[in-house]
Parts: structure tokens; C-alpha cells; sequence
């Protein structure tokens, strides 16, 4: 039978996002319902249900469901796991609460940390031991060890288990003979090891990770299995597929046992649809060379009502990174949340979005985030109750947002309520209204571009050569002016861009990605080790031998270092099967000047940490000669002008105002200009210019202060 | 942009100085060879404007050298002038009373020059592996014995390395690869804010750091003038005993303070003499905590710079031990140095009541020279942490760093560097101080030496005859105790520690705050469920809640 549709879901925490590919005419249709947390299946199928009311949808005639969800994260952050039995290595009951002994903000005494996930009376010492070199010290006893769990299980009756031992990473055999003996005893557990979770050195992070991969997998088998019964009573019997942290989607059966892959599905997914669109724009005639790299070096830049978040994709591909933190109590602050050590799309999150609250902070300037007023009560022009002043406020009392554009989307503002309570935080600080809307504005797009700065040195990255792709209900509003804080010349604003994560689905390369630590000095390094090393990685896992029989490409990242330091940088191998001792060198090196201006050439260099991505060769959909229903389907390009304070000088300008729906591919928009879609607004500055393109998005130049 | 910056443009402007910092700080940290500067945090990175006034520091930097750092560029500054200075140039010094108060700290300066000008200085602070000498400990007995002290000198002149000065330093250092790896490190982190702050002066139109920093000093001073109005002015005093080199050899420790609306004024006089051993303490050290506890209890929340610290004064008597002259040995200076935060906040206690902390049980360091099993020298600092203090509406946390905010290394990766096994790391029950607000508990430690030689061991312990002091009614913590296969340690010394021998580190636990007799029925329940105390403890300490407790349990069963 051949396929006519086919289906990709986000579900956030406000909306529930759906793309539908329609085969036949090639048309791609998007649409929102309110998420439903309780049982999130049920939004999926209400928004089915309205797309089918649009176009004869007919889940029988679909054959691919593709699938991103917060239903992990917000498992974590809310505390709504399952009960689980921790073994873990005698002598460390306690390491979880201990952590790294680390006031995370030196000057607030008064710190508040992380509870670990699970409970206390559950866990259970192990007497066994593996040496830092990955020998057997001890190996556990398994009469002893199973009369004490079995007794344990029994009284709380619980059939999950976490097992932490230390130097796992190194050798997993004491964690792996525990594990069969669980299985043994209890044939229907859930079982976590921390070296099959996260084979990563770092005790804390690699227990905590596998404890919280315990935690939510019942919670995640239970939410498969509903949502299969879901589908396949709407007459679907097509392949499912969910989306991971580090940007592979996966089949459903295959996500069961790693809850923890899928903590950042969708915000994964976003940074794949600003790697698609990157791709889809046929660029204006190249300017001097410049152009052959301008978009496929990307900073994929989404801002909706809460958080920004940021992504660097080099060459067009994205950087896979090893580590991120969930449920942070100190807002935003690093290292007040859990770490969790998964291959992940390396993203910054900033508490920087439409609702983000506005203050007068402890130095009297204004501070905006990272709290928020959220959905509910919103922003104070919502009239819902709100009363603190959010950047939505600032951009509604200047004139960028209009009330009119706000209709469309179903959503009533008054815009003497943003000025009210804009006004009384200009009166405090003795100052206009106008100057402290401009003043959020400013210190938003500060805040965002610093959070890149900072990443990309990170990285070592010069953004200054990438161009933003921006994505997101907030983004389009600030995306010039950020990208000229950064010296970026260019910037995209793509169509269709509200629903980007669930679009980005659609271009997954399905796989997935291991990583292990394993030190191998590169001076005693013999030749073909390293294509071994990533044949053994791939023998050990089921889901990567199916894969790479199959003919999926296999990707290698080498984690490497001088001898003795601690941090990594990345080094790419372009030929696993040839690469030895001398040509990684030699990349090390380069790498490594890059970034820090400096090498020795006298030092012992170690490959420590692996990342091997398996990937199937092709996207999941080709949307090459797809088009989006609603492009260019109005006829009026020119709404009524509108007088706003540019936020650069805080001069008064009259700006035209578009409706994008009617621009057509060449269509260019002088900088002084608003273009309204029903869910965003983009401000072009007099210093940028606007080109539409083939593929309806809209290129602007952004010219430097310089 | 105007001439002069408004509220709004500072604010966004110093949010941009801290990032900097922040991005120094990234490089070093990145790549740094020294396991105390990667896994345990012991550095800082600061930048200053044109004027050498101090701007911002890196969010994760240890609370001393954020003090010490601009005292070191205006040391630095004295030896080698401003206008000697030329773009490339770095320079280098490790002289105690100019730097960090002991020579095992590196700290790197960078001129940052655009257009021909001077615009501002980076500066990036670590602590080394080694520096020669007697290696790092408490045992010298003047500061020639501590290692090679090199005063304010151009480590790179005009963007080429000083060859004099790292061969200089190449014959003097055991582990050379790990302290020239590191001297690179802070030189990297002072390139990224050389690269940044170009960045940030075109962005914004200005000629130098100069009005920036002034329109951030005026927000400064309103924001602190505005708490300092709040404050009762007056004069407190407050006094602290601890231990010396050996426990009976007892120090005294006094502060007079006296707030005003303009500033606090720290007087250390009555404080005990300088001593023959390595736990004197350079006056510069002394302010840096001065500036510490100022700080949080006036402005925790304010990013720190020159504007927060010209609100602070100190004096001190010359050789006393809080203000030691050359050539008196300061290599543990950090042991009593520490002691000043708890000075302060003991005799601030009656005015700020909710500011201040308990005593905490603090940091117990070893410094542990060996062969690792892959055959590399190394000299490790371990650190481990006892209880935090409580507050007046918290309780403290077990096992965290106070005042200072060093990090624990991984078990993993301290097993794998030095050979060195822990045996057990967990909870020490019941050695947080009782109060309404109980003491954080420490942790016991065990470590064996799984290598085939002796690993030297220098113990730097405080704690260990004088506890952590409970406040306003709240019970001190359990003392600091040491031991090596079950025999006594003295807190400071140097012991040689064979092949399969054990060491038990019990961790001091935090002071309580308030009386006891106030602790809720729900805190101390959930203390008991979580192992953090016995049935006992409760029972001796909280005699009147442990009858209600038995009386529900009774009721219960």
C-alpha cells in the first residue's frame, strides 16, 4: 500500500505541536492543541482529530508516527517516578546527597541543592570492588546479596533496581552479574546498570544518571504502551518512532529501557528543523565566497514563552556533547540541578522568553528572568491576572506586538495594561516608560547573546561566522538585534517556525549514539585499535548491531587530551578504518590550537572518551518538494505603518508593517519593518534588509556596527 | 552611545564583564593539568579597567582570591609600571604578600591593549602542583624554606615567552609537565578576555573600560549604601580560639568592627603572634575574607567588584598572626585565614541576625606526593569537606565546604591519579550540632595506599580540638578527627604513609543554630529516616521531642 501521511507530535508543556505530511499533494500542514499532562495521549488524538477536519486524514493510511515529549524531564522535575532499589558499592551509601561538595554561587550562603531521586530506605550495599585499572577486587556474593534484596523487594514490593557500583565504566562485570541475578529472581524487573545507563567515569553523575533512568523507566514503558494502544486503535500500523537527546530518533521499543535519552527530545528536534531549513534556503548570489559557508554554519537560536535556547551546528552538523543538568532548583544556575551523562544535542538554555519577568534587581538595573509569568496568569496585557511586567509587555507598549496580530491567534490584549505596569517600574527607577521597555528589550537580547558568547568559547567556536536560524513564537522579535550584538551577518526567519520541533522530527536520521570512557595513550597506541575499539562498542549493544548490519553509517568523535588534564576537546575522524596514531595526532593538535591558541608538542596526548553515532544513511521524510498549505495564500503585502521606539537610538520611527502570508519569493523588505504571522511577529532594524526565498523563508542581511 | 552610560546601558554592560570572566575561567579550567584546578576549583579569574580597579571575577571562583586579586595587580603594577607595559606583554608573580599569601599560587596578568591604548587587565589565579622547596605543607620554618618565590616579572614580553623565566622555573619545580602546563592555562584564560573585551569596546563605541566601570561603581555604591542605612551603626567585637600546629598550642583570634553608613572597618587587634610554622597569615589573605564575609552578609547578590570593596577597611598589628611580614612561613595560611569568616560572623551575630552563619566544620586538606600506578610523580591536593553551619531559618548541609568552596574530586578519578584507594566516603551520623536549625553532618572518609611505595602526606586540619560553634543557643559540631592505621594524627604535619596503610579522616560537623529545645517533630523525623542521626543523638539532644517521637511510635505499633 502506498503511504499518504505521515505524523509528527511534540508535546510541550503548554502546546501540543503536530506537522503533517500529506505524500500526495505535498503539502505540509501544521496545527496546535493544548497539552493534556495527565494523560498526553489524549491531545495527540484531539489534534488528529483536527487535522482531519482539515485534509482527509486517515491514521489507517499513515506510516510514520514521529514522536518528542517532556514526559521525562517533567517526571524528574516533578517528582512522579517509581520506586526503585539502588544497590550500590559499600562504603558510598550516601554519595548522591554528598554530590561534589560545592556551593554552586559563592556569595548566597543559603543554598538550596537537589534532592536525588528515589528513596533512602531503598538502597541496599554491595561488598564489592573493581580497581581504578578495571580489575575484579571483589566480586559480590550472591547468597548473601540476594536473601537482603529479595527480602527488600518483597516488603516494599518494588521491581525496579539501579545498579551503582564504582569503576564500572572500566568493567562491568560485578554490575552485570547482579543484574542477571535480579533478573533471575524477579524475571519481569526493570533493571538500570550505570555502565550500560552512562559508561562514563565520574562516580556522582554516572549514579545519579542511572538512578533517574530508573526512575522514570516504568513511567515511560507504561506511556509507550498507551499511547501504541492509541494509535493502533485510531487504525495505525505504520513504524513509531521517538526522538533522543542527541538528535536520533529511535524506534518506540527500542527508548523503553534508556527513559534518560529522551530527556531532551524535543528542543533535539528544534535544532534538526533549524539544520533543515539551513539547508532548504537557496541563498541570494554567493557575496565574494562568503556565501558557500554562511548557512551551513548555524546558530540555531529558539525563544518562546519561558526559554531561549541556542545550538551550534559547524558544517551543518550539530555538536554531541556528554553531559547536561535537569531540574535545576537555583534557576538556571549551573550546578544546582542533576547531572545526567547522555550523549545530548549541545544546547544553552537561558531563562529568557516572552513571559519572563521584569525587575528592578539588587544593583538597581533592570533584570528580566528567569522567572516567568508562564501561560497562566501570562503576561499583564493578557489581563489574566497578571501583574508583573513581562518582556511580552515591553514589546506590546512599544508598538512591536499589536493587539489586532494577537487576535489572530486567538488571544485578547490590551496594551494599556502592558503600559501600566511598565510605567510603574519606570517610576521607581525615575525614568520614561519608553526608556524601561526599550531597557527589557535590551537586557533580553543581552542576556541571550551572552549565553551564546559564552557557549560558543566554549565550544571554540567564532560565532561571528555563523548565521542565526531563529525559531519559536519570541524569537523573530529580537533575532537582528542579537545577531548584531554577536557581529552576525546573517539571519534567517523561516516559515512555519512556531512548530519547528515537531517539523525537525521528519528529518531525523534514525540510530543512535554510545559513548563510552576509555583511556589509550596515543604514543603506545597500536595500529587498528581504534576501529576495534568502535567494532567492540557496537557488538555491545543490541540496537547498534541491528543497525550497523543493516548499513547504517557509523560516525566517530574522540574525546582527547594532554595526559593529566580532565576536560576534553572533540576530535573528528574522518576514516576509523585507516586513522592511527600520527593522523589523530596531527587533528589533536589542530583542534586543540583552535581552541586554545597554544599546543605542546612534547606532551603525552590521551584518547579518553568515545561517542560512536550509528545512523541509518537517509532522513526519515525527504521534504525537498514539500510546500507549507498556508504560503502565500493572502494578497494584501502592506498593513497600516505603525510608530514605534527603535530600541537601538529610542528615537521615534514609523514602521511598515507585512502580512507575511502574502510575500512571494523575491519580495524584498527594506530594515524599519514588521512582518505579522498568526503566531509571530520579526522586527527588521533600519540595519537589516529581507529577502524572501524560494522555500518562503526570509533572509535578512544584518549590517555590522563596525 | 553617549558619553555617559545610564543605569540600563551599566547594567547590561556588567552583566558582559562578569561573562568574560566567566569564559577565563571555562579556558583554565579546560585546560589545566592540576586536578585541584579541573575537579577542585582552586583559582579565580578577574578582570580590571584601565585605572587597575577591580570589575568582575568569574562566577566559580574561590572566595580568597577574588580578595587577594586586586591587591596583586596593584603589587604587580608597583614592580613593573603601567606605562612600561606594551601589548603582549604577561606577567607573572607568586610573591605571598603581593599574591595569594603563599608562593604555591601562580597568578598571571595580561595589559589588554586596542588601538595603542591600555584598556583593562586580565588576571587568572591557580594553585600549582608544585613550586620546590619543601613541597606544599606547614613545616617550614620561614618562607625560603617554602619554594621559589619570583617577584613581578614579564613572562611573555611583547607576545614572546621570557625563556629566563620558564627555565627558571623549570629547575626549580618537581613536576614540570603539570606546573608549565598550568602556567599556559592562566595565560589561555587571560587571551580569551583580551579577544572579549576588544569585542565589547567596538561593540559599544568606547575608547577604554574606564566610564563602564564608573557607571557600574555608582550602581555599586546606591545598592550598598542602601542595605549599610538599614544597619544599626555601632562597634562589635568578637573573639575565636583555635587550634595551633598542635592542639594544646592555642591561638587567638579578635576582631573589633564597627559599621557605619559609609563603611565596616575591620580591627584585628588582640589577635595572637606570628608563630615559626607554616599557618601565618599575610594581611592580604586576611582582608580577602574580610571582604567575603562583607559581602554576604551586605550584598550577596550583587556581582563583586572595586565598588563593593572600597566599603571595607582593615587594620591590623604588624606580626600579628593575621598580618605576618616577610619572612615568616605562610604555606597552610589558608587553615587560619579561614577562621576569619566564623571571627566575623560570631561577632556580627546580635545585628544581623538572619545573615549569619554557625561555624562550619570547613575543609580538611592533604596534600599527598607520590607515584601513580601508571608511573607518573604527582603532588594532589584532596580536599574533603566537613559540616556547613546553620542559619537562624536553614539548616546546614551535610558535608559542604565553608568559607571556602573548594570541590570534591571524583572518587574514580582520584583512585586512577594517585593509586590511593577509598575505602569508605560516606555520612559521619550524628556530628552536626543540635539546634532549632541543626549543624550539617560531616563525612568519614578511609583511604589506603594500594601503591607499592610510601606517598607523602602533608595534613592540613583545623577543627580538631576546637569545634564549630553552635550560635544563639544551637550545640557545636563534632570535632575533626584523624587517624593512620588507628593511631593519632596531629592535625598539621607530614607523615609518610606505607603501602597498605589506612587513613581515617571523621570530618567536623556544622554548628546548630538555636536552642534545641525549638527543633520540629518533622525535622528531627526526617533526620532519623534518612541516617543522618541515631535514635541516641535525638534522645540526648532532643530529650523532650525523642519522648513525643516514642510515644507516636508506641501509639503507632
Amino acid at each position: 500500500m502506498s503511504s499518504k501521511f505521515s505524523l509528527a507530535v511534540d508535546i510541550g508543556g503548554t502546546f501540543t505541536d503536530f506537522v503533517l505530511l500529506d505524500h500526495q499533494q505535498r503539502v505540509v500542514l501544521t496545527d496546535k492543541v493544548l497539552t493534556t499532562p495527565h494523560s498526553p495521549e489524549r491531545a495527540i488524538l484531539q489534534g488528529v482529530e483536527k487535522l482531519s477536519q482539515r485534509i482527509a486524514l486517515d491514521l489507517r493510511s499513515a506510516d510514520l508516527f514521529l514522536h518528542a515529549t517532556t514526559i521525562i524531564t517533567n517526571a524528574v522535575i516533578e517528582r512522579k517516578g517509581s520506586d526503585f532499589i539502588l544497590l550500590h558499592t559499600a562504603g558510598f551509601r550516601d554519595l548522591l546527597e554528598i554530590g561534589r561538595e560545592h556551593r554552586y554561587n559563592l556569595t548566597d550562603l543559603k543554598l538550596r541543592f537537589p534532592d536525588p531521586v528515589g528513596r533512602r530506605d531503598l538502597r541496599l550495599a554491595v561488598d564489592e570492588r573493581v580497581s581504578a585499572a578495571g580489575e575484579v577486587a571483589r566480586a559480590p556474593d550472591k547468597a548473601a546479596l540476594m536473601a537482603q534484596l529479595i527480602a527488600l523487594a518483597e516488603r516494599h514490593d518494588v521491581r525496579s533496581f539501579a545498579v551503582c557500583f564504582l569503576h564500572s565504566y572500566r568493567n562491568a562485570a560485578n554490575e552485570e552479574i547482579v543484574r542477571d541475578w535480579i533478573r533471575e529472581a524477579f524475571p519481569n524487573a526493570y533493571v538500570s546498570c550505570s555502565a550500560a545507563v552512562a559508561p562514563t567515569q565520574r562516580e556522582y553523575e554516572r549514579w545519579t544518571t542511572c538512578t533517574i533512568n530508573a526512575y522514570t523507566m516504568p513511567l515511560l514503558a507504561d506511556y509507550v504502551g498507551r499511547l501504541r494502544l492509541a494509535l493502533a486503535e485510531g487504525g495505525f500500523a505504520g513504524r513509531a518512532l521517538m526522538m533522543t537527546s542527541s538528535g536520533l530518533p529511535l524506534e518506540f521499543d527500542r527508548c523503553v529501557g534508556y527513559p534518560i535519552r529522551m530527556i531532551e527530545s524535543g528542543p533535539a528536534a528544534g535544532v534538526l528543523a533549524a539544520q533543515e531549513i539551513a539547508a532548504r534556503i537557496d541563498l541570494p548570489q554567493p557575496v565574494a565566497g562568503d556565501a558557500a559557508v554562511r548557512l551551513s554554519n548555524v546558530l540555531a537560536f529558539d525563544m518562546g514563552g519561558t526559554t531561549a535556547k541556542g545550538a551550534f551546528l559547524t558544517h551543518g552538523a550539530f555538536h554531541v556533547q556528554r553531559s547536561l543538568e535537569v531540574a535545576r532548583v537555583g534557576t538556571f544556575q549551573p550546578g544546582s540541578g542533576l547531572p545526567l551523562m547522555i550523549p545530548a544535542i549541545d544546547l544553552i538554555e537561558i531563562g529568557a522568553g516572552g513571559g519572563s519577568i521584569a525587575t528592578i534587581d539588587d544593583r538597581g538595573a533592570i533584570a528580566v528572568g528567569p522567572s516567568s509569568a508562564g501561560a497562566d496568569p501570562g503576561p499583564a496585557c493578557y489581563d489574566r491576572g497578571g501583574t508583573a511586567a513581562t518582556l511580552t509587555d515591553a514589546n506590546v507598549a512599544l508598538g512591536y506586538l499589536s493587539e489586532e496580530n494577537f487576535a489572530n491567534s486567538g488571544i485578547v490584549v490590551q496594551r494599556s495594561r502592558a503600559q501600566a505596569v511598565i510605567q510603574s517600574l519606570a517610576d521607581r527607577l525615575g525614568t520614561s516608560l519608553e526608556r524601561v521597555a526599550r531597557g527589557i528589550r535590551e537586557t533580553v537580547n543581552e542576556n541571550v547573546a551572552r549565553a551564546f558568547r559564552v557557549h560558543a568559547g566554549e565550544l571554540g567556536i567564532d560565532y561571528r561566522r555563523y548565521a542565526l536560524v531563529c525559531t519559536g513564537g519570541s524569537a523573530p522579535l529580537h533575532a537582528a538585534e542579537i545577531a548584531r550584538t554577536l557581529s552576525i551577518k546573517t539571519v534567517a526567519f523561516p516559515f512555519g517556525a512556531g512548530v519547528s520541533s515537531a517539523f525537525g522530527l521528519f528529518v531525523g536520521r534514525e540510530g543512535l549514539t554510545l559513548q563510552k570512557t576509555n583511556a589509550l595513550r596515543l604514543d603506545t597506541l597500536p595500529a587498528g585499535r581504534v576501529s576495534a575499539e568502535v567494532r567492540a562498542l557496537i557488538e555491545g549493544d543490541a540496537n547498534a548491531r541491528a543497525l550497523a548490519a543493516a548499513g547504517a553509517d557509523v560516525v566517530l568523535t574522540l574525546g582527547m587530551h594532554y595526559v593529566g588534564q580532565g576536560y576534553e576537546i572533540d576530535v573528528g575522524i574522518d576514516d576509523i578504518a585507516t586513522c592511527d596514531s600520527a593522523t589523530i595526532r596531527e587533528a589533536f593538535h589542530r583542534a586543540y590550537r583552535a581552541v586554545f591558541g597554544v599546543i605542546f608538542p612534547d606532551y603525552v596526548i590521551e584518547i579518553f572518551n568515545w561517542t560512536v553515532q550509528i545512523m541509518v544513511r537517509d532522513k526519515l521524510c525527504d521534504l525537498s518538494r514539500f510546500r507549507y498549505a498556508n504560503a502565500g495564500t493572502t494578497t494584501r503585502k502592506i498593513k497600516a505603518p505603525r510608530r514605534i521606539l527603535d530600541t537601538g537610538t529610542g528615537e521615534a520611527a514609523e514602521l511598515a508593517v507585512y502580512d507575511r502570508y502574502a510575500l512571494r519569493p523575491g519580495d524584498t523588505i527594506e530594515g524599519g519593518a514588521l512582518i505579522e504571522e498568526n503566531d509571530t511577529t520579526i522586527y527588521l532594524p533600519r540595519f537589516a534588509r529581507g529577502t524572501v526565498t524560494e522555500s518562503f523563508d526570509i533572509l535578512a542581511d544584518i549590517r555590522s556596527r563596525r | 552611545m553617549q558619553e555617559k552610560l545610564d543605569p540600563i546601558d551599566a547594567g547590561i554592560i556588567w552583566s558582559r564583564f562578569v561573562s568574560i570572566a566567566d569564559e577565563m575561567v571555562s579556558a583554565l579550567v579546560r585546560t589545566s593539568f592540576s586536578t585541584m584546578v579541573r575537579e577542585s576549583g582552586d583559582y579565580s579569574c578577574m578582570l580590571f579597567d584601565a585605572k587597575g580597579r577591580f570589575l568582575s571575577q568569574g562566577t566559580a571562583s574561590v572566595p580568597s582570591f577574588t580578595g587577594t586579586g586586586p591587591a596583586t595587580l596593584s603589587g604587580m603594577l608597583e614592580h613593573i609600571p603601567a606605562d612600561t607595559l606594551a601589548d603582549g606583554d604577561v606577567l607573572l608573580t607568586n610573591d605571598p604578600w603581593i599574591g595569594t599569601g603563599h608562593v604555591y599560587d601562580v597568578n598571571i596578568v595580561k595589559p589588554i591593549f586596542r588601538n595603542g591604548r591600555l584598556v583593562a587587565y586580565a588576571l587568572s589565579v591557580s594553585h600549582l602542583a608544585d613550586i620546590g622547596g619543601i613541597g606544599y605543607g606547614t613545616g617550614a620554618r620561614d618562607n625560603y624554606e617554602e619554594g621559589i618565590c619570583i617577584p613581578p616579572v614579564k613572562l611573555f614580553v611583547r607576545g614572546e615567552p621570557n625563556k629566563f623565566v620558564f627555565d627558571l622555573i623549570e629547575a626549580n619545580v618537581r613536576f614540570r609537565d603539570l606546573v608549565i602546563g598550568d602556567i599556559y592555562s592562566n595565560v589561555a584564560a587571560c587571551n580569551v578576555a583580551a579577544a572579549a573585551i576588544d569585542d565589547l569596546l567596538a561593540e559599544y563605541g568606547l575608547v577604554d573600560t574606564v566610564g563602564a566601570a564608573d557607571a557600574i561603581f555608582d550602581l555599586t555604591r546606591n545598592a550598598i549604601s542602601e542595605v549599610l542605612r538599614t544597619l544599626p551603626c555601632g562597634k562589635v567585637a568578637g573573639s575565636l580560639s583555635v587550634e595551633g600546629v598542635q592542639d594544646d598550642a592555642l591561638i587567638n583570634l579578635a576582631v573589633q568592627i564597627s559599621i557605619s553608613p559609609e563603611r565596616f572597618t575591620f580591627d584585628f587587634t588582640g589577635t595572637s603572634p606570628v608563630v615559626n610554622r607554616g599557618i601565618n597569615v599575610p594581611l592580604c589573605y586576611t582582608r580577602a575574607y574580610c571582604y567575603f564575609t562583607f559581602k554576604t552578609i551586605v550584598a550577596p547578590n550583587i556581582p563583586n567588584n572595586q565598588a563593593v570593596l572600597d566599603f571595607v577597611t582593615i587594620a591590623a598589628p604588624d606580626n600579628c598572626i593575621l598580618n605576618a611580614k616577610r619572612p615568616y612561613a605562610t604555606g597552610g595560611r589558608h587553615i587560619l585565614g579561614h577562621y576569619v569568616a566564623p571571627l566575623v560572623f560570631g561577632a556580627l551575630a546580635d545585628v544581623v541576625p538572619m545573615q549569619v552563619q554557625a561555624d562550619s566544620g570547613m575543609i580538611c586538606q592533604i596534600n599527598f606526593r607520590g607515584r601513580s600506578p601508571q608511573g607518573r610523580d604527582y603532588s594532589y591536593i584532596l580536599f574533603t569537606s566537613g559540616g556547613y553551619g546553620a542559619f537562624a531559618d536553614l539548616d546546614g548541609r551535610p558535608v559542604l565546604p565553608g568559607p571556602s568552596n573548594m570541590i570534591g574530586i571524583p572518587v574514580e578519578i582520584w583512585e586512577e591519579n594517585t593509586g590511593i584507594t577509598f575505602l569508605r566516603k560516606e555520612w559521619r551520623v550524628d556530628s552536626g550540632g543540635a539546634g532549632t536549625f541543626q549543624g550539617g553532618a560531616g563525612q568519614v572518609v578511609e583511604l589506603r595506599n594500594d601503591t607499592d611505595a610510601p606517598v607523602d602526606a602533608a595534613f592540613f586540619a583545623s577543627r580538631t580540638s576546637r569545634p564549630a560553634r553552635g550560635f544563639a543557643g544551637g550545640i557545636d559540631g563534632a570535632l575533626r578527627v584523624l587517624s593512620l592505621d588507628g593511631a593519632a594524627v596531629a592535625p598539621k604535619s607530614r607523615r609518610d604513609v606505607t603501602p597498605g596503610s589506612v587513613i581515617v579522616l571523621e570530618e567536623a560537623g556544622g554548628g546548630g543554630f538555636g536552642p534545641p529545645e525549638r527543633r520540629t517533630l518533622a525535622r528531627i523525623r526526617a533526620d532519623l529516616d534518612a541516617g543522618l542521626t541515631s535514635l541516641e543523638y535525638v534522645r540526648s539532644h532532643y530529650p523532650a521531642q525523642a519522648r513525643a517521637l516514642e510515644t507516636e511510635m508506641a501509639d503507632r505499633s
